[in-house]
């Protein structure tokens, strides 16, 4: 199965897996759009939903992480943990205590975390 | 002129935008930003036809392109949340915002922006929300549209002062469009021009209009600073003509370097502005000598301005939107370059002076005058 290559908001399978609170991080150049807050948590069952309650919740973000035809913009990566959520097949899978997801600007920046190769 | 008269140099640069501010003698200046930081700024606008709010065209290479807006003089923003779009039908995207223009002075919350990919959106709501007078991007002629250098960009709108329907548009490396019915058609505004050296097929379109002002006597006649040279017309763009003379182009021994330059302004008392460059292919000022050209009301050619002190190297050039006039009585002609610095004359180009820091590079400079 491929990624999602447009914004991919379908409901979640039963039973219905239980909300929790993801933490979502955003990078600085986009923190207007979410009261100046870097981190923070939406509650979300799946990670399909915590896309949809952040959308949601924080509007201008939309225009920033998608196209006009609704594709994730070339320069924006979505990390699922340490995921990077186009390799993901689905995003409507349930959500586990601990799970992150962040924003972050493709290539120049943006991350307020590395990973140091070993 | 009235006591407390403020004049507010809004300057747009590649990292944000910084706002210098001064009284009505403009001899020193106090500067504040950079506001937006980080976002490419590629159009300001200063609106004080209800109460005073700044407009930004504000954009990213990642983050894709919004307006902002300010009532606070930029101590704080607002992004619109229904800006400019395009639908997902119409296959174009929004690259940036180019062009921030007011309405005309009897609709006084409308305004309109020019964008990449060329197209033209307008608010009559102060700019909450916007459509896209989309009769442009639906002209028979839109197949033949090539980007210029700077993209497929919509970057000069003017209105007419009086006549709301009439509406010019410029775009790159396109040309000029004329509406007579508020944008509900358009038409080609090119004859007379010379065709750009585009993969198109000559036609109506493939001329690259790099800015265009209206005369402020006579709002028939426009100026344009083309790629291929700078023109006039006398019949609302119907038919184009050069005007050349004095243009250090004339002097070169190299046909293929034409009158190349991009922005033009012009000031209350009538005398017109430009910068030429050296060329197309190197688009810098030629020599490292930055200078102003000007040229009169009602004269026959264009002259060289004053030199910029101190004398040195200057290896730069000021792009479309990075020439300003204001609107006092005695008007300063004002300029940024993609050096990074501003200057000004308040004598129309007898002296220039040079205001203090050095910015990124810089896109749009606007003056914005307002009365306490």
């Amino acid at each position: 199965m491929s990624a999602p290559s447009s914004l991919d908001l379908s409901p979640s399978p039963s039973p219905a897996p239980q909300p929790i609170a993801l933490e979502v991080r955003v990078p600085g150049m986009l923190r207007s759009c979410t009261d100046q807050r870097g981190r923070f948590t939406v509650q979300a069952a799946t990670l399909a939903e915590a896309m949809q309650v952040l959308l949601a919740t924080y509007p201008l973000l939309r225009v920033h992480l998608f196209d006009e035809q609704g594709a994730q913009r070339r320069h924006v990566l979505f990390f699922y943990n340490d995921q990077d959520m186009r390799k993901l097949p689905r995003w409507d899978f349930p959500l586990r205590p601990g799970d992150r997801l962040s924003v972050v600007q493709a290539v120049s920046g943006g991350a307020t975390e590395v990973t140091r190769r070993v | 002129m009235r006591a407390g008269t403020q004049v507010r140099l809004l300057v747009g640069t590649h990292k944000g935008l910084f706002i210098f501010t001064s009284d009505a003698g403009r001899a020193s200046w106090q500067m504040e930003g950079p506001m937006l930081a980080g976002w490419e700024v590629y159009s300001v606008l200063g609106d004080h036809r209800r109460t005073p709010r700044l407009y930004t065209g504000t954009s990213h290479v990642a983050y894709g392109t919004t307006i902002r807006v300010s009532d606070d003089f930029g101590a704080t923003w607002r992004e619109i949340e229904n800006g400019p779009r395009y639908s997902p039908e119409s296959g174009f995207k929004l690259n940036r915002i180019w062009q921030l223009a007011p309405g005309h002075p009897s609709q006084p919350d409308t305004l309109y922006a020019g964008v990449d990919e060329a197209g033209l959106f307008v608010s009559h709501d102060r700019g909450e929300t916007w459509q896209e007078l989309d009769a442009l991007t639906k002209h028979p002629t839109r197949p033949d549209w090539w980007a210029g250098g700077g993209g497929l960009c919509l970057h000069t709108i003017l209105i007419h002062p009086h006549n709301p329907q009439r509406i010019w548009v410029g775009i790159s490396a396109v040309g000029v469009f004329r509406s007579d019915d508020g944008g509900a058609a358009w038409q080609s505004k090119n004859k007379g021009l010379l065709d750009t050296h585009t993969e198109q097929p000559a036609g109506e379109v493939g001329s690259c209009v790099h800015k265009m002002v209206i005369d402020r006597a006579n709002p028939d006649t426009l100026y344009m600073q083309e790629h291929l040279g700078v023109y006039r017309s006398d019949d609302g763009g119907d038919r184009w003509v050069t005007m050349e003379e004095g243009l250090p182009a004339a002097n070169l021994h190299h046909p293929e370097w034409w009158a190349f330059g991009f922005p033009l302004v012009q000031t209350r008392a009538g005398n017109l502005f430009l910068v030429p460059l050296e060329s197309s292919e190197q688009r810098n000022v030629a020599g490292g000598d930055l200078r102003v050209y000007r040229r009169a009301a009602g004269a026959a050619a264009w002259e060289p301005t004053a030199a910029i002190t101190p004398h040195e190297p200057r290896y730069t050039s000021v792009l479309r939107d990075a020439l300003a006039t204001d609107d006092l009585a005695e008007p300063g002609v004002y300029f940024g370059t993609t050096g990074g610095d501003l200057f000004y004359t308040l004598d129309e180009g007898d002296s220039w002076q040079r205001i203090p820091g050095r910015l990124p590079r810089i896109f749009t400079v606007k003056a914005w005058t307002l009365d306490a």
